[in-house]
């Protein structure tokens, strides 16, 4: 068993328990039949987890995961104070900027011009979807 | 020194401006109607059509749109509509008594009577006792008599837990003394669908819905005061002989949240009823077989606070 | 053969620019994650409004035929479902994509699409009294075996290891069960009140499957050249007509699978493609490339897709029963314009619900050109660089789950489900279970709970789930998936 393979279904158990913990002592026995079951079994499951040879788990690339996951992540946390469209555009632009190939074109300038233009025209398309055409009314935030 | 000038007069023109009661031209822009419920539901269609003609100038003078916000049986819309929607009289939204009361004195929810203030009612759809059209049952006496003979094994399904149906299940349930068992089905289709097929013996469901399968079903009583429009022929549940009153209907109407300004309070409720009663609009609640029934803000008021008063007792214990 | 006389209804100029229209966008929409064919249908209904009766549902029906078939272009190019039809699409169309066979994977589920849809609607017009019939013998209990029947197949859907598999299909059912109690109305597992509303199943499915392509598409970003691909296929139309109709098996089995599955009141549309999916790879002699880009389960699954659609109109028109959770709304477009789903519907609204039923045959067609109009054109999708394209999918994966129920709570659970199962991808753990317990979690449990509490009534519960014959057959189709799935696994661990 490699360090991988343990590190998730380490991760796997705490879950298990976690459930099979919250479904027999917060509930009720009438209510809360379905979640025992499910979570009984799945903590059956677990245990014959820790004994199955497996596969290697793949690795992962944090240092170009993580800069991605941040920006997104205050993305959905900016979406309902700054209003949808605003915030779109803001992390398109972002993560565009950000994420850029060596093989891109050298000239600064107009990369970003380029770049803040087509995260203008993406939301534009958005809004015109959502909220013209489907009548979507998303959180207007700030603006 | 000039730039600061200006800049002074510009910011005290837009405090001016902000300090303007904003509410001396409501409503200068559409208004939204939060729906509780999904696109496509009775709730969601009949406050589609009821607010059809706001956008006339004699009555509310701007489009209305719906915002739907489904989830957990209508209380994550009526939460949010309580703690979140804007109080200037932009966002409105549509009740269900007496489930959204129920659901208020049951659960711990953000919202209840009090913090909501009622603007007009354009439909009451009553409870009524349905069997399947096979079924060997043609009267409540007879249903009840077989309850009797058999305790509990007499099952009557319904929309779900303290819906108008469960509601009206319990006063049945009390008043009879029979001995029966409700089946809380997942909506009111499938509460009728159960009925239907023969799986439960009897149902209480929506009465639009049932006169429009009327040649599926038997439709044994009404649970309201007096007989309907729609059925003139069957009985109210007191004309059979179980004292059942009317705190099972399910009526439908508008809102606003309190902390609204109270001239748009009374802006909404002038013209609201108005709206309902719109020619157009009735032909088309008319033609679609939802039950209308406008009522004015003072009536509204005085009915939420009589079925909390009644559901508050007949709820006690229950959960 | 009534139905031939309304045809003229479907061809004025107006009808046929609302069917294109309507094809046109129910295709792109249905590709979009998040507005899955339910959710289509629903933001339409409010537009059909003023409009006259049929032609509000001729609009409503190439929605709803459109929407099912375009749900398979995302989940080809991008492995990202468009709706939870078109799981099952996804497994083996996106590989074909990968292999550079994103044009003939397309082609396969257009044709495929066409023939099991043309199918399920001739079911409609002939087969609607009987099996309205049949429709109303599925009470509780039986559902509650369709439901069990749906997760014996989780375990050997998608999962190298069967332990992980059961683990991810359990993790799903565990999500259902968050939110409202299915009878009770009491909450359960509600730890903040962003999850007062539970997990909605297409806010799970866009979080499991576009969220984890996003991260895919970022993480590799430097590393590779450019994840997508190059060649998009070279296959003719005639190549590809050819290679569906000589898939006789698939396709059949997905068209029966998925009418009869669209019959079955409630959450059943959802799950065609997949039981069809696992199905015909029992039956198939392609077994082993299943999972690996085979054209037969882009067939199965597809043709069940839409097949679905025709028949699960019997019990609405007939019953007001809905067959699937479209049909539901559709149910809602029917009643705004005055018309009352019966036994008589034929006989008192037969020129609108005629011209509905011809115009869902011409919908097929439309379907069909428009869908292989724009399968050439699939390789401009496949030339946006990683970066647009993975912003691309997170922005349309928040509006797409904020539009479903207006709730901000659901693109925090999206992106918070979509994130774990990311990493839980990683170590072998797959979305499709998750999904498939989530949509059949609350079926499960709901059935379950209403079938004990009826038959507990009528004396035994235990009797009232074991009688009656549509039972006992669910039953055995029950022990019969488990016995073969061990026994597969058995064989397959041999060689």
């Amino acid at each position: 068993m490699n360090s991988q393979i343990k590190l998730s279904t380490i991760i796997v158990t705490l879950v298990s328990a976690f459930l099979v913990y919250a479904s027999f002592i917060l509930g009720d026995s009438e209510n809360y039949l379905f979640p025992r079951l499910i979570s009984a079994t799945i903590a059956i499951l677990t245990i014959m987890l820790w004994f199955e040879k497996g596969e290697a788990d793949k690795s992962t690339n944090f240092k170009d995961l993580m800069p991605g996951i941040a920006i997104a992540s205050a993305f959905i946390l900016l979406l309902k104070i700054l209003g949808f469209y605003l915030a779109s555009m803001i992390v398109f632009f972002t993560l565009v900027m950000y994420y850029t190939k060596p093989t891109e074109s050298k000239d600064f300038w107009r990369v970003l011009l380029i770049k803040l233009g087509v995260a203008f025209v993406f939301t534009f398309a958005l809004y015109g979807l959502f909220t013209l055409l489907l009548k979507v009314h998303t959180p207007e935030g700030l603006f | 020194m000039k730039i600061i000038n200006i800049t002074k007069v510009a910011l005290l023109a837009v405090a001016s401006l902000m300090l303007l009661p904003a509410q001396a031209d409501y409503p200068e822009k559409p208004i939204g109607v939060m729906v509780a419920y999904g696109p496509g539901g009775a709730t969601d269609f009949q406050a589609r059509i009821a607010t059809l003609a706001s956008g006339k100038a004699d009555l509310i003078g701007q489009p209305i749109y719906i915002l739907n916000k489904p989830g957990a049986g209508g209380r994550t819309g009526w939460n949010w509509f309580a703690s979140e929607a804007s109080q200037d009289g932009y966002m409105l939204g549509a009740y269900n008594v007496p489930h959204f009361i129920a659901q208020s004195i049951v659960f711990d929810t953000k919202y209840n009577i009090n913090n909501l203030e009622p603007i007009g009612n354009w439909g009451a759809d009553p409870a009524v006792l349905i069997v399947g059209k096979d079924s060997p049952f043609n009267t409540v006496g007879e249903l009840l008599a077989h309850a009797e003979a058999n305790p509990g094994a007499v099952t009557i399904s319904g929309a779900g837990k303290f819906v108008g149906h469960h509601i009206a299940f319990l006063q049945f349930a009390k008043a009879s003394g029979a001995n029966l068992t409700y089946i809380p089905a997942s909506g009111g289709v499938d509460a009728l669908r159960m009925v239907k097929a023969g799986e439960t013996v009897a149902g209480f469901n929506n009465l639009s819905d049932s006169a429009r399968s009327a040649s599926d079903l038997k439709i044994l009583a009404v649970a309201d005061l007096t007989r309907h429009d729609y059925l003139p022929d069957v009985p109210t549940l007191m004309e059979s002989g179980v004292d059942v009153d009317d705190s099972s209907v399910n009526f439908r109407g508008l809102m606003v949240p309190s902390g609204t300004p109270q001239d748009v309070v009374d802006y909404l409720a002038s013209k609201v009823p108005a709206m309902f009663n719109e020619k157009k609009t009735q032909g088309k609640m008319k033609s679609t077989n939802s039950p209308s029934r406008v009522m004015s803000r003072d009536e509204v008021i005085s009915m939420w606070s009589e079925r909390q008063a009644y559901l508050t007792e007949l709820l006690a214990g229950l959960k | 053969m009534e139905f031939l006389n309304y045809f003229d209804n479907v061809f004025t100029v107006y009808h046929i620019a609302l069917l294109v229209g309507g094809t046109f966008a129910g295709i792109i929409l249905g590709a979009l994650p998040g507005l899955s064919p339910t959710m289509s249908v629903a933001l339409l209904i409010p537009f059909t409004f003023h409009m006259k009766p049929e032609s509000g549902l001729i609009l409503l029906g190439a929605m709803y035929t459109a929407t099912v078939a375009g749900g398979a272009i995302s989940a080809i190019l991008v492995n990202v479902p468009g709706a939870p039809a078109n799981i099952a699409t996804a497994l083996d169309g996106h590989k074909m994509a990968q292999n550079g066979k994103a044009k003939n994977a397309l082609h396969y589920c257009f044709i495929s699409s066409f023939v099991g849809g043309v199918f399920g609607v001739f079911i409609l017009i002939f087969f609607t009294p009987p099996l309205a019939a049949l429709s109303l013998k599925f009470m509780s209990t039986e559902l509650f075996w369709v439901a069990i029947l749906g997760i014996t197949i989780i375990a050997t859907l998608d999962s190298k290891s069967v332990i992980k598999g059961l683990l991810s299909g359990l993790f799903g059912l565990m999500l259902a069960t968050i939110g409202e109690h299915p009878t009770n109305a009491v909450e359960r597992f509600v730890f903040t009140e962003h999850l007062e509303s539970g997990v909605h199943i297409v806010v799970g499915l866009i979080g499991l499957f576009a969220m984890p392509q996003v991260w895919n598409l970022l993480e590799n970003f430097y590393a590779k050249k450019n994840q997508v691909f190059s060649a998009t296929g070279d296959a003719t139309l005639i190549e590809s007509f050819k290679l569906v109709f000589s898939k006789l098996k698939a396709l059949s089995i997905g068209s029966i699978i998925g009418s009869i599955i669209g019959i079955i009141p409630g959450a059943g549309g959802q799950i065609a493609g997949i039981v069809a999916y696992d199905q015909s790879k029992k039956v198939s002699s392609n077994r082993e490339n299943y999972g690996k880009g085979e054209p037969e389960a882009i067939i199965a699954a597809e043709s069940a897709n839409n097949s679905m659609v025709g028949p699960s109109l019997i019990p609405l028109l007939t019953l007001s029963i809905p067959g699937s959770p479209t049909a539901a709304v559709l149910l809602g477009g029917l009643l705004i314009h005055g018309i009352f789903p019966g036994h008589d519907i034929f006989t008192k609204n037969p020129e609108v619900i005629w011209t509905f039923i011809d115009s869902l045959i011409i919908a097929q067609i439309l379907m069909l050109v428009i869908g292989l109009f724009l399968s050439r054109h699939s390789k401009w999708i496949m030339k946006v660089p990683d970066n647009y394209m993975a912003v691309g999918i997170l922005l349309l994966a928040v509006f797409g789950t904020y539009s479903i129920q207006n709730n901000y709570s659901d693109v925090l659970i999206m992106f918070t489900l979509g994130t774990l199962m990311y990493f839980g991808s990683k170590a072998g753990f797959s979305p499709v279970p998750v999904v498939l317990g989530l949509i059949l979690g609350t079926m499960t449990e709901e059935k379950f709970l209403l079938g004990n509490l009826i038959g507990n009534a009528k004396g035994s519960s235990f009797q009232h789930f074991t009688s009656g014959t549509i039972n006992i057959v669910l039953i055995s189709l029950c022990i019969a998936s488990i016995v073969y799935g061990v026994y597969s696994s058995r064989k397959s661990k041999k060689n």
